[in-house]
């Protein structure tokens, strides 16, 4: 195309986590000069926010993420670029007329948008059991999600007042949740209906060492709990109740429960949807004019519900809509899961599931399992290459792991480095002041001046006596200073070992100082 | 190569036979190495000389082991002592200066009527003097005409000096004292091993560290990541090439744990809301997928940090940046990332905190500030400023748009030797740059393929081993002079004993080729006379110098620039040792907050290179080894190359200790004895690139650049790795 071809009108739907940087990667290409399209930019979105950055609000109710620094983009460089934004707005319908290039996007407040190109970002609504007792359009006080930000400031408030909360479901943002007002004090029940925690991420054995980890920290977990109603008094919340009629009381409650694609808009227009919107690994729907991106998408069956596919998806979008790179493609994203809760790390990246007992060709998995210190190891290795990894309780081990297998990476040849690195080697280190008979001779002491314990005793041998003495003719502490203690650990000990030796005048070493070394600086080495 | 004997023997060449020049008196100068730039005192001794610690701020008195054999490098048994020039048969054969000088002027001038000034190009060096450094530049405009001339402090400083330029609206390494940095409750160390290139600096240290706030961001356990060891604050030992993720990843810290310093924020910086909303995405558990460094220890890294801020009630924090972080495609953006963070914390431009780069070459500092810089002129004044060249250009007896503009960054400028409009001709100073500088092997065939290669060095580096035309000059303990520390304090070098019957200083040697070349009696011929020179074209300028003079710095007067020359009666100006305390040199007086994103080095990890490669130095060794291999005591410490392997590398590989292995990246091979050591991580290697041949690190290192300060990507790059030699017999 040439640039007096009409700007690309695009229209986002969507402006979250996907929808808001797919905005950023467009106006990233534009300004970068790497667009050969040029794009007019709308974007609709529902919040009467700005984009902002989801995955902070469990911090926020965990009191570590400030709720007024959540927003994401810049502002200024929208209004730069003539992006037109739209907020606390909603998409009712889109219009794709059969054989024509272009479509409409009717919004809730009369609006009609034509587009050229529309991209789908609706992400997904949390999913809320049905509870006798709970009218899902007006809850009573205390009973809420963790999706948007509002819901984090209604929690943050309630938990102000609040003595007892309940989660309902122990997933990854169930137990951020649990963890955080843990934190905040309150007296916290994680609801489980599963058999564990994480299922389907974790195994039972590394789920019972997450569940043992948590009840340490104060939050108390009940699995195989079904919840079937909540209680409730002049319009608060008292309490919910579990089958088998047990009553568990709690003046808030937070329903983690899972999220759903919002789906509603594309099936209205006849897009093809699954589970979520079913796209290609062009990120286009059934229709070429519409596109989908972040939680609202179906890619291979899949819908992750997490952020960084959701950014690859914005990544190539904008890389197709502005033909800044025609030949990108989205092929799926390695699954990934980190718990974000403090004192608790969990990390589960990969194919993490074979079991260490399967009779697989190629496949060979190493586990750890320690419940007394709370951490659990297990990885996974394929023909020689780590596919997938599940920690508990390791945060160095969680961050190693997960770059072995988001990079594929050759395992090593004794598996169990995977778990425990450099488990074994010559890593001898030397400086400190360790015991002075067990340094062996070969031990460089003063690194500075590579000078080994050998040479300070061949200096006492020569005459030199205390720390100045071995410093003059050996120079040992005369640069940076730290191995002053381990050279007065010497000369203590040679003074020990040869108490009647004479102290005749030191002699100074070829090339060293002959006036007596500089004193080491003085706060320089004792520590 | 010859190495010269121990410091009680009697050189193996009878060349040069070095006079007994026997000094009445001690004299005081400082170490020939290092930007810490030591103090000393040389005592002649044995027809010799010998160091001595000399109580200065930076060293307290103290010295490393190249530090203390220093003067062997005087004594050096191929000490370079005749002007060589290349013969018909591809020899170099010594020549009188007079044919040599001839050479090089006929040359010069014969190749500029050819193809025009910018067919000659110069190159610089980070450890000359001030006064060579402005003769050099002011050679290159004011003689040469040429616009071509960059220096191979482009590959130490750029990035920092960017980002300092950009931030703070002036570049001083460290913008305040370094003792100051004793007095910090925490130091965040992001890619400096000063413990082993500056040792003496870690006294400095001591504080920090017993309060357990020492925090080093490094892929290696240095020894200077050791020193955060048993409490003394903590390691962040990163994946190569993602120092700027961590930081984002603390920053991100700062501002949603609300330990800002919203009142310094809100009064002295602008453009914090971008980056706020920038570093958003840069959560500890993002950060941690990127960068290998655990969630948890970032977090608590930010919190140390920020409790030894002011705002919080310590006594100071500063944050200090290496070439760890700086030689890297996206240095600029490292160091300004680090620069928002100590911003977020309320840290530069006050009294007992701040941001500072830890310079590395002896001059560093003072080589970037007075024209040896493609872009520059001297004071630190820009060469595209119409200003700075209606000031400089009448000093130079020369109209200002007679000055050439800006020229090629160092990388490109010898990438463009051999290619059409190309540099024909180089004359390089103080540096030794096939082994120096990026992907070298194309280096040395970048300098082959050149008319004339001039170089002026104090021993047959391996550059000069190259050239058409070699002059030998004088080194540190055989001139007079100043260097610029990396605290910004101007300090003398004295000459202890004379040079070698036929050296000269590259001041007389600039100054006779300017003679040869039209220019007669233009250039300074001595160094206090060159001084006077930058004195005034420095004046007025962001680094200026006009208020310091030899006196007052021979009177033991501590100057840090800028240091203004006040009118005659009224006191000289004291100098500057801490900027920024009122004002930053921004129009606004504010400094800025720059949003910057990470993005993966520019040679990543692939299948067929599947380990990331970093490059450093080692204690004993400074720079391309061309002094240091020359100290017997040095080259018996460290005698060759290396490669690192972490043991779980070396077993996957089949390598022992001591075998060889071959390590080849997308620009070259080099073989090296392996070491075998936890304090690497298991998907790095890690060469020290003091040494040319077969164990060249820098023949592997990439030259893809930053873009803005052009500083190429030495500190990570994608290899494979293999035992190399023969199989090993099968154990029965």
């Amino acid at each position: 195309m040439t640039p007096t071809t009409p700007a690309q009108r695009i229209v986002v739907v969507g402006f979250g986590m996907a929808g808001g940087r797919l905005v950023d990667e467009l106006l990233a290409r534009q300004s970068g000069g790497r667009a050969s399209r040029r794009c007019t930019v709308t974007v609709v979105g529902g919040e009467p926010y700005p984009a902002y950055n989801r995955v902070l609000l469990s911090d926020v109710v965990a009191g570590r993420a400030d709720v007024a620094a959540l927003a994401l983009g810049d502002p200024a460089g929208y209004a730069a670029h003539g992006v037109d934004v739209r907020l606390g707005t909603h998409a009712l319908a889109i219009e794709l007329p059969a054989g024509g290039e272009a479509g409409d996007v009717l919004l809730d407040d009369g609006t009609r948008l034509r587009f050229d190109r529309l991209v789908l970002a609706t992400g997904a609504a949390p999913v809320v059991p049905p509870l006798t007792g709970l009218d899902r359009d007006d809850p009573p006080a205390g009973v809420t999600t963790l999706r948007t930000v509002d819901d984090a400031r209604e929690i943050v408030a309630a938990a102000a007042n609040a003595r007892r909360a309940v989660v309902l479901g122990g997933g990854l943002l169930g137990l951020e949740a649990a963890r955080g007002l843990a934190r905040r004090g309150l007296d916290v029940e994680v609801l489980h209906a599963a058999g564990h925690l994480l299922a389907g991420t974790l195994d039972a054995a590394g789920a019972g060492v997450l569940a043992r980890a948590l009840r340490r920290l104060g939050v108390r977990v009940r699995t195989g709990a079904a919840t079937r109603a909540i209680t409730s008094s002049a319009g608060r919340l008292t309490g919910v109740v579990l089958d088998g009629d047990d009553h568990v009381p709690a003046d808030l409650l937070v329903i983690a429960c899972g999220v759903r694609p919002r789906t509603g808009l594309a099936e209205r227009a006849g897009l093809a949807v699954g589970r979520g919107v079913l796209v290609d690994d062009s990120l286009a729907s059934s229709d070429p004019r519409v596109l989908a991106v972040g939680d609202c998408a179906e890619h291979r069956g899949l819908t992750p519900g997490l952020v960084a596919p959701a950014w690859e998806q914005a990544r190539v979008a904008a890389d197709l809509l502005t033909g800044a790179r025609v030949a990108a493609r989205y092929l799926g994203h390695r699954p990934a899961v980190r718990l974000k809760a403090a004192d608790v790390e969990v990390a589960v990246v990969g194919d993490a599931a074979p079991d260490p007992w399967a009779d697989e060709p190629g496949l060979d998995v190493v586990q750890l399992l320690e419940p007394a210190h709370g951490r659990y190891l297990k990885a996974v290795v394929r023909d020689g290459t780590v596919v997938g990894a599940a920690v508990v309780g390791d945060a160095r081990a969680a961050a190693e792991l997960r770059l072995l297998v988001e990079r594929g990476a050759p395992a090593p040849s004794r598996r169990a480095c995977l778990l425990l690195p450099g488990t074994r080697g010559d890593g001898t280190t030397a400086g400190g002041a360790d015991d002075p008979t067990t340094i062996p001779d070969r031990a460089t002491i003063c690194r500075c001046n590579g000078v080994t314990k050998g040479a300070l005793v061949r200096a006492w041998s020569s005459g030199a006596r205390g720390t100045a003495g071995l410093a003059a003719a050996t120079r040992a502490t005369t640069g940076c200073g730290t191995c002053t203690d381990a050279v007065a650990g010497i000369a203590g000990w040679l003074a020990a070992s040869d108490p009647d030796a004479a102290a005749p005048v030191p002699q100074p070493a070829a090339g060293s100082p002959a006036r007596p070394a500089p004193a080491p600086a003085p706060s320089g080495g004792s520590r | 190569m010859a190495v010269a004997g121990p410091a009680t023997a009697t050189p193996a060449t009878p060349a040069p036979a070095m006079p007994a020049p026997a000094p009445a008196a001690p004299t005081d100068t400082h170490c020939p190495y290092c930007a810490l730039q030591c103090a000393t005192t040389l005592i002649p001794d044995a027809g010799g000389l010998r160091v001595a610690g000399r109580d200065f701020p930076t060293n307290r008195g103290g010295l490393c082991q190249k530090g203390w054999t220093a003067p062997a490098v005087l004594r050096a048994a191929d000490r370079l002592t005749a002007p060589l020039l290349r013969g018909a048969d591809g020899e170099l054969h010594p020549a009188s200066w007079d044919d040599a000088l001839g050479t090089v002027a006929a040359g010069l001038a014969r190749l500029q009527r050819e193809a025009g000034a910018d067919a000659v190009a110069v190159f610089g060096g980070g450890g000359l003097t001030n006064e060579k450094a402005y003769a050099l530049g002011m050679f290159a405009r004011a003689v040469l005409r040429t616009s071509r001339i960059d220096y191979n402090g482009r590959f130490c400083m750029s990035s920092a000096a960017a980002a300092g330029n950009r931030a703070f609206g002036v570049d001083r390494g460290l913008p305040f004292p370094l003792a100051d940095v004793g007095g910090a409750d925490a130091v965040l160390l992001v890619g400096s091993n000063l413990a082993e290139t500056m040792p003496p600096a870690c006294a400095h240290l001591t504080r920090a560290r017993q309060r357990g706030g020492l925090i080093v961001i490094d892929p290696r356990r240095t020894a200077t990541a050791a020193l955060a060891e048993d409490d003394g604050g903590l390691h962040l030992q990163n994946v190569p090439g993602t120092d700027l993720a961590v930081v984002l990843g603390l920053l991100h810290v700062v501002v949603h744990e609300s330990l800002l310093d919203a009142a310094y924020v809100a009064a002295r910086t602008t453009g914090f809301d971008v980056v706020r909303a920038a570093v958003n995405t840069w959560w500890p558990e993002r950060a941690e997928a990127v960068t290998g460094v655990p969630a948890p220890v970032l977090r608590g890294a930010a919190r140390r940090l920020a409790a030894a801020a002011p705002a919080h009630g310590g006594c100071g924090a500063y944050v200090l940046t290496g070439r760890g972080a700086e030689q890297h495609t996206n240095g600029t953006d490292t160091v300004t990332a680090c620069i928002d963070l100590a911003l977020a914390l309320g840290l530069p431009g006050r009294a007992g905190s701040g941001y500072g780069c830890l310079t590395g070459q002896g001059n560093g500092q003072g080589g970037r500030e007075h024209g040896q810089k493609a872009d520059q002129l001297p004071g630190y004044r820009l060469i595209s400023d119409p200003a700075a060249r209606a000031h400089v250009a009448p000093l130079w007896r020369m109209a200002p748009e007679e000055l050439p503009g800006p020229g090629l960054s160092a990388v490109e400028l010898l990438a463009a030797i051999g290619t059409p409009g190309g540099p024909r001709a180089l004359l390089v100073h103080g540096s030794n740059l096939v082994v120096s500088a990026p992907r070298a092997l194309h280096v040395g065939e970048r300098l082959r393929a050149l008319d004339l290669l001039v170089v002026c060095d104090v021993v047959p580096s391996e550059t000069a081993l190259l050239a058409d035309v070699v002059l030998p000059v004088t080194q540190w303990a055989e001139e007079e002079g100043t260097l610029t520390t990396l605290e910004g304090r101007v300090v003398r070098r004295r000459r202890a004993v004379p040079a070698p019957p036929d050296v000269r200083d590259e001041l007389a040697v600039l100054a006779d080729l300017a003679d040869r070349l039209g220019r007669p009696g233009l250039m300074p011929r001595h160094p206090a006379e060159a001084f006077d020179q930058l004195r005034a074209a420095s004046a007025g300028g962001p680094a200026d110098y006009s208020g310091i003079t030899y006196a007052r710095l021979d009177a033991g007067e501590a100057l840090h620039w800028p240091c203004p020359a006040r009118p005659d009666g009224e006191r000289p100006h004291p100098g500057t040792p801490r900027l920024f305390l009122d004002r930053f040199a921004t129009t606004d007086g504010r400094a800025r907050f720059v949003a910057v994103d990470h993005r993966p080095p520019a040679d990543d990890l692939r299948p067929d290179a599947p380990v990331h490669l970093v490059t450093g130095r080692v204690l004993q060794h400074y720079q391309s080894g061309a002094q240091t291999r020359r100290v017997d005591e040095l080259a018996r410490a460290v005698p060759e190359p290396f490669v690192e392997l972490h043991p779980d590398l070396a077993e996957r590989l089949g390598v022992e200790p001591g075998d060889e292995v071959r390590v080849r990246s997308a620009r070259g091979t080099a073989v090296a004895v392996a070491r075998i050591t936890e304090t690497v991580r298991p998907d790095t290697v890690f060469m020290p690139f003091h040494w040319s041949g077969p164990g060249s690190a820098n023949a592997l290192t990439n030259d893809a650049l930053d873009p803005i300060s052009r500083m190429p990507e030495f500190k990570v790059c994608a290899v494979s790795v293999e035992r190399a030699g023969p199989d090993r017999e099968a154990v029965p």
